[in-house]
């Protein structure tokens, strides 16, 4: 699947490592240029991935996922990560990926990111919410604690 | 032969691997960086989402999917 869905076409240039897991774009805006990262990490359970991404210090070079930016392109942002998403999953077909914010606020955005896109994406995905006791079909309105998501074959 | 082929070998496998995965079709506005493999080897990147992952996975157990 090489062709993203119309509404990822508007997300930043992205670098890709040969293994596919990491992912490196800049974003610009009034705070300046930020570069972002993305690293899918297999977790305990083979063929699970965690999906994380996060501002680059410019100073020390070391990934926060805590940093906020505010740097005005939150949409192409979350656009370029769900492209990311796509490559990832080119390469691991099989792949379940999981997702969370790194806070509560994040995750609310992620979660908004879902909903307001869902049709879209579930044309190519499956995607489940985490709740306090299990994983269900993502719905809307439902806070959700994590997202899994795992691309259709 | 011995090490020397090996090596030799093993570098000619990873270069042709390397040209192979470059020339592998990716979304429009993607292009490989082969730095990128190593650059943040230094780094446990987004560790503490990895093990909430993996607690999640733990204790509330896999998906039906």
């Amino acid at each position: 699947m090489l062709l993203l869905h119309p509404m990822l076409d508007n997300h930043y240039e992205v670098e890709i490592s040969l293994d596919a897991k990491t992912y490196e774009f800049t974003s610009l805006g009034p705070k300046g240029d930020i570069v972002k990262v993305v690293r899918y990490s297999e977790i305990d359970v083979k063929g699970y991935y965690n999906l994380g991404f996060g501002d680059k210090d410019p100073i020390t070079g070391f990934i926060s996922d805590l940093t906020v930016t505010n740097n005005g392109d939150s949409q192409k942002v979350l656009a370029t990560v769900a492209a990311t998403l796509y490559a990832f999953t080119d390469t691991n077909f099989e792949a379940t990926i999981i997702a969370t914010g790194s806070t509560e606020t994040r995750t609310r955005l992620y979660r908004m990111g879902i909903t307001n896109n869902l049709e879209e994406i579930q044309k190519d995905f499956i995607i489940m919410g985490l709740t306090e006791i299990n994983w269900e079909s993502f719905r809307r309105n439902i806070t959700y604690g994590a997202f899994l998501v795992r691309r259709k074959l | 032969m011995g090490r020397f082929w090996f090596v030799e070998n093993y570098k000619f496998v990873i270069m042709k691997t390397k040209k192979m995965l470059e020339k592998k079709k990716l979304p429009k506005g993607f292009k490989f960086n082969a730095t990128l493999d190593d650059k943040y080897a230094d780094q446990p990147l987004f560790k503490d989402k990895v093990e909430r992952s993996n607690h999640i996975l733990k204790t509330i157990g896999l998906p039906k999917l």
